[in-house]
This record gives C-alpha cells, structure tokens and sequence, in this order.
C-alpha cells in the first residue's frame, strides 16, 4: 500500500530529512585516507543523535550499525569496521534518521583522496544519473518513466545498472510501497500522486550489474570486482512540484 | 538503504518461501518453467532430481548463489539459516 503524505506529514518528513542531509555533509569532512569506517559511522551517529533522532538502520532487521559503509566493489549495505580508508578508494556512505515518527534516508559516495579518472567519472554519472530521473517525478507521471531516465542515462556511458536493489517509498517506515527501481520501461508502473514519498537511489556498477550477497547477508558487493557508486535522496510530491527533503 | 527488489527468479536464485505448508523455508532455483513457476530444491527434502514447482509470486529473492548441486544446495541454504539466526 502507498500512503499519502498531507502538508503537516510532509513538514515532519523535512525534519527528518535535514538531519540526514546534515549528517551525509559531516560524513564528507572526515572521509580522507587513513580514517576508519567505523569513525566514520561514529560521525555520522552523533549528528543524528545530537538531533533527538534515532538511526533508522541500527537494528533494522538486524543491522548492526547507524550507516551502511560500502568501500569499492561493495555496492550498499557494506557494515562499518575497522578498515582503513585507503588513497584512491571510493566510499559510499547510507544514512537514515527518524525523527517524530518519519524517516529520511539518503546516500552519497566519496573519493578518499585522489581517485582514477574512470571512478571519478562514475561517481558524476551516478550523481546526475538520480536528477536524470528526478525530471519525471510529477504528479501524475509514472514510476517507470523515471526507472527508465535514470537507466538510459547510465546506459549511455556504458556502466551496469543493479536489478537486485531498488528505492523504496519511504515514510513512517523506512522501506514502503512502491519499490523504485533503477531499471525500466518508460509509461509503465504507478501513477505518481501527490503526497508521495520515494527514496530514489540509483546504484550503479563499472562493470558488469550482477551483485551477489556475503555470507553475513547484507554486504552486496559486485561479482565482477568492479567499483560501484550510490546516490540517493528522499525526495516528495508536493502541490509545487517535486522537492528533495535531504539535500 | 536499498531494498531487495522483487527481480524475476532464475536458476542459482536463493528464495524464500512465502506461501504454502512451507512457508519461510528457503530453496534454490533449480529450472524455470514458465513466466508463473520455477522449479526449487533444498538439497534436503527436496532433491535436484525431483525438485518442487513453485510460483514465483510465492517466493522472494534472497540472494544469489552458485549451487548447483544438492550438497552445494543444501550447505549454502543451511549457512545463510544459521547467518539469519545470529542476526537475531
């Protein structure tokens, strides 16, 4: 079921939504070689914690940490450790916050000090790749004109699109109707209403799209090896358009 | 964070039953049928030599794997219980 966000919902939402937006921009001072992924979550806890928010991922079916840390080849979900950030990687950091009932949820990846030209790159397509997709995301346009803007978009450069991870609406929950993938046919899927919610996150692979899950049954990492970038904001429909709630 | 979306299942596809006396159990994709069933094994119960149809919309995606066997199949759907187990 999709649910409707009124004006006063959407206000809570915007809260919400700052607090991760604040703590994404935290997390960039700090990403440099040398500090730990760990600290990193450490950073980004303590800006949602000093909000009265509570970490929408610490716990969630059992996740173990504040943020999703994913370094490289892992696409999302990677767990925050004791790994050195190293020269040249690329980070991608997860955040969500609840506050007053209502999530936000956003993503952003990084270059740790100076990275190759081509990782660069994909980080910029994947970026643009989301407002690619933001473009269609009105009222009363469909879910599958969006899917299939940000996937033409990076097509074109010749990177592989993830299927087995999508966005999500998102709300009192973390994860809500409808599933918002990164892949698609343009005029197909729901009929995008005012008053909606939906994390669109765009995860994008320099090789070949197919992922597969490690043994601790989160961390997606690319099966090809190949480095991968991630950008998501939360983003509603309001009666003035689309706005971004996590920027 | 992402969520896993509900991809079309195909052979090596970890799933996990939604529907029917077997409810929650997991199985790995042996064969597809058709656009409405695959064929499903847990290496234990159900063997590779006579694998159980299921339809798809009965089953969820949870991961991917290289199993092809029931030895295989049975060890990597026994790993990812007990996986499951201490995220608990």
């Amino acid at each position: 079921m999709i649910t409707i966000k009124n004006d006063e919902e959407i206000a809570l939402m915007r809260i919400s939504g700052q607090i991760v937006g604040e703590a994404l921009k935290e997390a960039e001072r700090f990403v440099r070689p040398g500090i730990t992924t760990l600290e990193l979550n450490a950073v980004v806890e303590e800006v949602i914690r000093s909000h009265d928010a509570i970490p929408s991922f610490k716990n969630y079916h059992g996740f173990p940490a504040a943020t999703c840390i994913s370094v490289d080849d892992v696409v999302v979900h990677g767990f925050p450790s004791i790994k050195v950030l190293k020269e040249g990687e690329i980070v991608s950091v997860d955040v969500g916050a609840c506050k007053n009932g209502f999530h936000g949820d956003a993503a952003r990846t990084f270059a740790v000090g100076e990275v190759s030209a081509a990782k660069k790159k994909l980080i910029e397509v994947t970026q643009q790749s989301f407002f690619e997709g933001l473009k269609f995301v009105k009222e009363g346009g469909r879910l599958g004109d969006v899917s299939h803007a940000i996937q033409s978009y990076v097509q074109r450069y010749g990177y592989g699109v993830v299927r087995e991870m999508v966005g999500h609406g998102i709300g009192r929950k973390l994860h809500e109707d409808p599933s918002v993938p990164n892949y698609g046919s343009a005029g197909t899927g729901f009929v995008l209403k005012r008053g909606y919610a939906l994390a669109i996150e765009p995860m994008i692979t320099l090789g070949d799209y197919h992922v597969k899950i490690d043994a601790d049954g989160w961390t997606c990492r690319t099966c090809d090896g190949s480095p991968s970038a991630h950008y998501e904001n939360t983003v509603v429909i309001t009666e003035n358009g689309v706005e971004i709630l996590t920027l | 964070m992402g969520k896993l979306s509900d991809v079309k299942l195909c052979v090596g596809d970890m799933a996990v039953s939604l529907a029917g006396h077997d409810g929650g159990r997991l199985y790995v994709v042996v064969a597809e049928l058709n656009e409405d069933f695959v064929l499903v094994a847990d290496g234990k119960y159900r063997h590779t030599d006579n694998p159980k149809q299921k339809r798809r919309k009965h089953l969820k995606f949870v991961c991917k794997t290289d199993a092809i066997d029931d030895l295989t199949i049975a060890a990597q759907i026994r790993s990812a219980e007990e996986n499951n187990a201490k995220r608990r």
